[in-house]
């Protein structure tokens, strides 16, 4: 080979290696985003990551959840404090049967799609049924079980028209559910539960997938997304409410580090951020960064199948032997709340009272652990205790508390506990066989009612993995679940905890909060108690 | 040599055929699928799921269906994860942005790692040497993962020449393509270094220089040219490694690659994404390998490909 063909080959190496990605040199429009002055009302958020899913149907996620309440309106829009208002979203009135099982409701008139199309009760009749249809296999239809028949139609065993909603004309949508379920109205606001435009999605099954062809309601419309990069939301000049409205433009970045996100936020570029988890603390501390309850509970369960946390002292020993402030001090440090029950504070804002307040703490204190570990063994005819294994998902944050635990348990009740850990789905797996003695798990509310927590509980239900089940448990649930009478449903519901707290299937460990940083003249971002942000109302002074 | 690359074409199949039925075995191995999930789902709701995505079907069915799909449509499916987007969308929306990474982090790689290797083995023992070879051993031994953060500080945060993060302009690119390119020039940078002792050493450079050809000429056509061979013989899985190991890079400068479906796809379970970009990568890494053999035979006449020295 000549020489100068050698160089000529090496050239040719590199570039064949190189060219194997060529394709895609090209793109790149610029995004990056420069500051913008108050006046252009601009809100620059970070979502993380890319939305799975925009279409109400599929979506399952809160990053979705979070763009689909600012692009989609429900009947319901809650407002300010959580609550459930007449007119605030596309319905303006509704009835309610006296058994508590039909609803009636007037949509407003004159709503418009931001294609033109008017927003009618055939949309919604559509959407749901859409939800439900086997074919959309939609991993959230259990959100519209309440309707009659919906179960049913989800399952194969019931038509379409069987199922207990139906427009009877373009403004009336008639709801009939299986049970009295006072807080179905506050569902209706769920994301699963908005409508899509039936001639938009007929014509187009991607309709959803990308901004030139989505369809929505809400008070802004998508305007701009870029797959895994960006999605811009700019105000829907059609919403109803648009005066109410002070954003132009919502963008929404998708930065999966929480280092990355929190130098851009210090460089102004995001006008909301989380904190890194090491600097959480500190962040706190200095009123940079907010920590706000919010409704979830992260406990440890034990496996009442197995020895020794077939004994209730026993169960109620561990729980008292953990040093609840200590842990959040020293090592979640991210303002979170002791947790001595099952349901959050704040679970109960369509009811008068607050659940927790009105039940008040079960868990005992770490001094008297020791005690009931005794009375426990004695029950079990042992002298000491078997070997105890905590499992856990893998994850630094789950980690550091085992490890916290662990040594609140030898030094409070003196015995030793090995830790474990498995990959997420494994780690599922291995719950659900019940093959387990201690395991971390934590819920969060699937809407602002104590029933989200109480009803994990009952026998055999479908996430309860201790294997804990009583019957006066399950009637009380059943009791609270017929009926709409809300002083009825929380008694009942109180006296279930009770029961519940002194089993004691589970250790309560902390209540959820929701950390985060924002600018100073960033207003009128309201965040709701379950978790979720809207941002509807939000501008910058 | 149309019968080697002929013959190199076929095992390239095999293999990638290989990689599929192992992917697809190890996948439906490992325990919990795509439904298994903290809330847990009404059965209904999973048979629902099954059947929309075919996974109703013995597994058997299931693989054959796939290989078809992909043979026949060139379809690798739906992504689970995401309900609106299937995988072929995910390669092309978000390959081009992992290749443009990896390809001028090599070249970063390339062009530096060669010039260091060079300057340090033709100052031998000097200053300068020293100090190309701390480079060279920072590269190897800071991890990408610390580097970009520090390149952030310094370049974005302090100095403000770059962005800290994000993807649009060229200036987006440089901090992340120096991070994903740093570990790849120091390993190009000392094997070029070692090479080119080892060459300068032997007895041809000796007989050249007495012949009394420049140091230019010596270095330049004979050191140098000799040095580089091993140096291309990395190329391939470099150049696989750069263009698919940009995981933790594009998480860190929130880069839309698709470096962390390749990752993430394996803990949601989403088998056609697991499948999907399994292929694609080893698809790229066999290939790279099988151009590099290819060039490697054009350069050195003396490395014999194929049947009977062509």
């Amino acid at each position: 080979m000549k020489k100068a063909n050698k160089w000529l080959a090496l050239m040719i190496a590199i570039i064949m290696v190189a060219s194997v990605g060529l394709v895609g040199c090209g793109g790149g429009s610029s995004t990056g985003e420069k500051a913008q002055p108050a006046k252009e009302q601009v809100l620059k958020l970070n979502a993380r990551t890319e939305p799975p899913s925009l279409d109400p149907a599929t979506a399952t996620d809160s990053t979705s959840g979070d763009i689909l309440r600012e692009v989609m309106e429900g009947l319901v829009r809650l407002n300010e404090k959580s609550q459930v208002e007449k007119g605030s979203g596309v319905a303006e009135d509704w009835t309610i049967s006296e058994d508590g099982l039909k609803y009636t409701f007037k949509l407003k008139k004159g709503l418009k799609w931001t294609n033109g199309d008017p927003v009618t009760a055939h949309d919604f009749e559509y959407a749901w049924k859409r939800v439900l249809d086997p074919k959309t296999a939609a991993d959230y239809a259990y959100q519209l079980f309440y309707i009659k028949n919906a179960e049913e139609y989800n399952a194969g065993k019931a038509k379409a028209e069987d199922v207990g909603v139906k427009a009877t004309d373009d403004y009336t949508l008639e709801v009939e559910l299986k049970a009295p379920t006072p807080y179905f109205l506050q569902l209706t606001a769920f994301y699963t539960l908005m409508p899509v435009n039936k001639k938009v999605v007929e014509a187009n099954k991607n309709w959803a997938a990308e901004a030139s062809t989505y369809v929505s309601n809400g008070p802004f419309k998508l305007t701009k997304w870029e797959h895994d990069k960006e999605v811009v939301l700019e105000k829907n000049p059609d919403y109803w409410n648009k005066d109410k409205v002070k954003l132009n433009k919502i963008t929404w970045a998708m930065i999966n580090d929480e280092n990355t996100e929190y130098q851009l936020y210090q460089n102004n570029q995001f006008d909301i951020a989380a904190p890194p988890t090491e600097l959480t603390k500190e962040l706190i501390d200095k009123g940079e960064a907010k920590a706000e309850p919010i409704l979830g509970n992260y406990w440890y369960q034990f496996n009442v199948k197995k020895p020794p946390f077939n004994n209730k002292y026993i169960r109620q020993a561990f729980a008292a032997a953990i040093d609840r402030e200590a842990l959040i001090n020293n090592v979640t440090k991210g303002g979170q709340i002791p947790a001595y029950a099952l349901v959050p504070p704040n679970a109960s804002p369509d009811m008068g009272a607050d659940f927790r307040k009105e039940n008040g703490d079960f868990v005992k204190k770490p001094a008297d652990a020791k005690a009931l570990l005794q009375k426990g063994l004695q029950e079990l005819g042992l002298k000491t205790l078997p070997k105890v294994t905590l499992l856990y998902n893998t994850s630094e944050g789950h980690k550091k508390i085992a490890e916290a635990i662990q040594a609140m348990w030898k030094q409070n009740l003196g015995v030793d506990v090995e830790l474990k850990n498995q990959e997420w789905k494994v780690y599922l797996n291995t719950l659900n066989a019940g093959d387990f003695q201690i395991s971390r798990m934590g819920w969060l509310a699937d809407y602002m009612d104590p029933m989200t927590f109480i009803d994990y509980f009952v026998t055999n239900g479908g996430n309860n993995n201790t294997g804990w089940g009583n019957k006066e448990y399950d009637a009380l649930v059943q009791q609270a679940k017929s009926t709409g009478d809300q002083k009825v449903r929380m008694d009942a519901m109180l006296k279930a905890e009770k029961i519940l707290m002194d089993e004691m299937p589970i250790a309560p460990i902390y209540y959820y909060t929701r950390v985060y940083m924002q600018k100073d003249n960033v207003k009128g971002v309201v965040r709701h108690a379950d978790g979720t942000t809207e941002y509807a109302w939000a501008y910058i002074e | 040599m149309l019968r080697y690359v002929l013959q190199r074409l076929t095992m390239l199949l095999v293999t990638l055929w290989v990689v599929i039925t192992l992917t697809f075995i190890l996948m439906h191995a490992i325990p919990g699928d795509p439904f298994t999930s903290e809330k847990k789902l009404p059965e209904s709701t999973i048979q629902n799921l099954k059947a929309f995505y075919g996974l109703d079907k013995p597994l058997p069915v299931q693989y054959v269906n796939y290989l078809k799909n992909i043979v026949v449509h060139q379809d690798f499916g739906p992504s689970f994860k995401s309900k609106t987007l299937t995988v072929n969308d995910y390669i092309a929306n978000n390959f081009p942005v992992s290749a443009q990474l990896g390809i001028q982090s090599l070249l970063i790689a390339l062009v530096f790692g060669l010039t260091l290797g060079v300057i340090a083995s033709l100052r031998h023992n000097t200053a300068l040497d020293y100090t190309a070879m701390i480079i060279a051993v920072l590269g190897v031994s800071v991890p990408n993962i610390v580097l970009a953060p520090i390149l952030i500080n310094i370049f974005a945060v302090k100095l403000k020449w770059f962005p800290i993060a994000m993807w649009g302009t060229f200036a987006h690119t440089v901090l992340p393509s120096i991070a994903l390119g740093a570990h790849s020039m120091a390993v190009i940078a000392r094997l070029m270094r070692s090479n080119m002792l080892e060459v300068l050493n032997q007895d041809y450079i000796r007989t050249a220089r007495s012949k009394g050809l420049s140091s230019f000429v010596v270095v330049w056509r004979h050191t140098i040219r000799n040095a580089i061979l091993p140096v291309i013989t990395i190329l391939g899985p470099l150049a696989a490694t750069l263009l698919t190991g940009t995981f933790v890079v594009e998480q860190i400068f929130g880069i839309p690659g698709l470096g962390k479906y390749f990752v993430q796809s394996v803990s949601d379970r989403d088998y056609p994404m697991i499948l999907g970009t399994t292929i694609f990568y080893s698809a790229i890494l066999i290939t790279a390998n099988f151009l590099v053999d290819i060039a490697y035979g054009l350069i050195d006449p003396r490395i014999k490909i194929g049947a009977k020295g062509e």
